[in-house]
């Protein structure tokens, strides 16, 4: 028993031997601290010298609170933009994953306020719940970025925005079908993550849209984590039922190839000459192959570069510019008839 | 006597569970009267395929009764349940997804013969069931604690199972999630029959089944008889384990892509639920696999009559928890006796007033 004690206390402590090799080599402030308590004062003295210099040589150091790290090639494409633009323009990148976990990404949030980043950019899991951390932001004078979705805060809590205007997406689609002259539309909601801006946003859309223009939506629930096999199994389940439909409007390109799968499986036709209009958000390089392809009808922008957009956002702040507070992101949309390889060959994610 | 008989078969364990699916059932067939309905179609590319309800709940409850039948397991012989095989299904569709594409996304082969890709994520998912089996049996660790670390840590290592990239395999390997071209039954019931048969066999000709009960029940009993209670322990996670393995295949194959942040959002409560349903205390101790099965059946049940019904998607959680809120109390052992005590009290006045008649 005894030695199991020493051999615990000897790996304790090559442990925190390690973690303060490692805060050491990559300068952050908050091992730094920790070691302050727990090591050597020599050790720690070197550390807060390198904090310090880091605090003032003038390298920009921005905090971005990123939802998942793997969860479509949307966010992988998202993330890669961040991280080319921030190396492009020398600022320094600190970016951490809520994998999920909003809570977590409020944690998150605070510890990069207390960090003290210059900038912090969030992008946010759920629309709601960020008032705290964008009031501590705003007493740390750290300027508050919304990026990818946008938060529900007061205009004074948050300096800028970079995010995709979910309902105006959705009524892009809604708009597009209504050229389409299909006899009586029976349109299949397939919603994202409930509670989540982009499902709100294109749910809005095309529920307003529905019942503007008479069309019949004949399913209408949200599938966890925009997924292909829940979709999937829904259409499936519907065809199975005998419920008609004539539309699917999926909530993202995933869920969107799912639903196909599924019509693929009962041999119902779809696409461009098709008897379903497929319509997809998004729009990723693969999608857009589909769309070429003719399997899906329209396939609507959500543009992930959002990396060099606050860089020019930053710069501007920085210039002592005063930049616009609500501006969305220019989006397109992509048609089965219009659409050409030269649009698709130009995707880079 | 029709009344006896009625009366043992309401007292059999499986009454409840059985009674709730057929109720279910029943409802399904007054708001979609083609419910019971099954129709040979073709898919698109013109191979004949079944088309129903009923094919479609059998096919998708593959993984729950699969996980299921391991987590009953796990429930009789150690007291607790295991809360990381959705997590762990994310494991095994990472190495899955790793080893047939490669570092490819949209590869046009595959990297590596169907068959391996199964060994290797079966063996992923027996290595997470040891690794918990480890903590539990060894280490002594409430079963919820232990597994609450790949719980948590789950689906980062399925990422980077991997690469952080999110590959789709080519169509081929969908045959084992969907369909083989040509056989119109789909596959994931198929492997759902063979999965159940070998249970059958296994806890008919092993002592699998009594070990584990005998375990659960009282270890320390258990151990002065000669088992070694870690062990059966031990190997009741490793055949959880297998399970995953097995489900997370079928899961992968269904959309050949695999998603690990995402696939198979909180199945670990279902599978729970299942076992649950299936009559099974959640304390350990004597199990009934039928129990479970049927529980995990009546829980896809549900799930499809949610989606065919069309409830506002707000209130679909809210729905699915009123129908399991009253499933669970009819099955609590006070509903039971009261139901029991009225039905005697009754017969008892009955034969009360024949004879004074």
């Amino acid at each position: 028993m005894k030695k199991m004690i020493s051999l615990l206390l000897v790996c304790v402590m090559a442990f925190s031997f390690t973690a303060c090799g490692n805060s050491a080599e990559t300068e952050e402030a908050d091992t730094a601290e920790v070691a302050v308590t727990e090591e050597t004062t020599e050790e720690a003295e070197t550390e807060e010298a390198t904090a310090e210099e880091v605090a003032t040589d003038g390298t920009i150091t921005v905090g971005v609170v990123q939802t998942n790290a793997n969860e479509s090639d949307w966010r992988t494409a998202n993330t890669k933009s961040f991280n080319e633009a921030f190396a492009e323009a020398g600022f320094e990148i600190k970016m951490v994953f809520g994998e999920g976990d909003h809570a977590k990404q409020i944690s998150q949030a605070q510890q990069l306020i207390q960090e003290e980043v210059d900038y912090l950019v969030v992008l946010g899991l759920q629309s709601a719940g960020w008032e705290d951390v964008a009031k501590a932001a705003k007493e740390a004078g750290i300027p508050f970025i919304m990026a990818d979705r946008k938060l529900e805060l007061s205009e004074d809590l948050y300096t800028a925005m970079v995010c995709s205007d979910f309902e105006a997406e959705g009524v892009k689609a809604v708009d597009w079908l209504k050229t389409q002259e299909l006899d009586a539309a029976k349109i299949v909601v397939l919603g994202g993550d409930t509670g989540s801006s982009a499902q709100l946003g294109r749910s809005k859309a095309i529920e307003d849209g529905a019942a503007a223009n008479g069309w019949e939506i004949v399913f209408n629930q949200n599938m966890k984590g925009w997924d292909e096999t829940l979709a999937k199994q829904a259409v499936a389940d519907l065809i199975a039922s005998g419920t008609e439909f004539n539309v699917i409007y999926a909530e993202n390109d995933n869920m969107a190839r799912g639903a196909c799968d599924a019509m693929d499986a009962a041999g119902i036709t779809y696409g461009k000459d098709g008897d379903v209009t497929v319509i997809a958000f998004d729009a990723n390089k693969w999608a857009l192959e589909y769309v070429l392809e003719g399997k899906f009808n329209l396939d609507v922008e959500c543009n992930p570069l959002h990396g060099p957009r606050i860089v020019e956002l930053i710069n501007s702040l920085e210039a002592g510019e005063v930049v616009e507070q609500n501006a969305y992101v220019d989006e397109e949309m992509f048609d089965c008839d219009t659409i050409t390889q030269e649009i698709v060959d130009a995707r880079s994610y | 006597m029709p009344t006896n008989k009625l009366k043992s078969i309401s007292k059999h364990r499986l009454f409840v569970p059985i009674a709730f699916l057929v109720f279910l059932f029943f409802v399904n067939m007054i708001i979609n009267p083609g419910f019971l309905k099954i129709s040979m179609g073709s898919d698109s590319n013109g191979n004949p395929v079944l088309i129903g309800n009923i094919v479609n709940i059998l096919t998708n409850a593959t993984e729950l009764v699969i996980l299921a039948i391991g987590m009953t397991l796990v429930t009789s012989s150690s007291k607790g349940q295991d809360i990381s095989v959705g997590a762990t299904v994310a494991i095994v569709g990472g190495v899955i997804m790793r080893v047939l594409c490669g570092m490819e996304t949209q590869p046009t082969t595959l990297h590596a013969p169907v068959v391996v890709a199964l060994v290797l994520g079966c063996l992923a998912g027996i290595a997470c069931g040891m690794f918990n089996g480890l903590l539990v049996a060894k280490f002594k660790i409430q079963p919820m604690v232990a597994t609450l670390i790949l719980f948590t840590a789950g689906r980062s290592i399925g990422s980077m199972a991997m690469g952080g990239l999110k590959p789709k395999a080519v169509s081929s390997f969908g045959y084992y999630g969907n369909f083989i071209p040509g056989f119109p039954i789909p596959t994931p019931i198929l492997i759902t029959i063979v999965v159940i048969i070998i249970t059958a066999i296994v806890l008919k000709k092993t002592n699998l089944a009594l070990y584990t009960k005998s375990v659960g029940i009282n270890d320390k009993a258990a151990y002065l008889n000669g088992l070694n209670p870690n062990l059966i322990k031990f190997i009741t996670f490793m055949i959880l384990g297998l399970c995953v393995g097995i489900a997370g295949f079928v899961q992968a194959s269904r959309v050949q892509t695999v998603n690990p942040y995402t696939i198979v959002p909180s199945i670990e409560m279902d599978v729970i639920l299942a076992v649950a349903l299936g009559g099974n205390s959640l304390g350990g101790g004597k199990f009934n696999m039928t129990g479970s099965i049927i529980g995990a059946y009546t829980i896809q049940t549900l799930t499809s009559m949610l989606t065919t019904l069309n409830v506002n998607t707000n209130a679909v959680p809210v729905f699915k928890a009123v129908i399991i809120l009253v499933l669970v109390i009819i099955q609590t052992p006070i509903v039971k006796s009261f139901f029991h005590e009225h039905i005697q009290t009754a017969k008892l006045l009955k034969t009360q007033r024949k004879e004074r008649a």
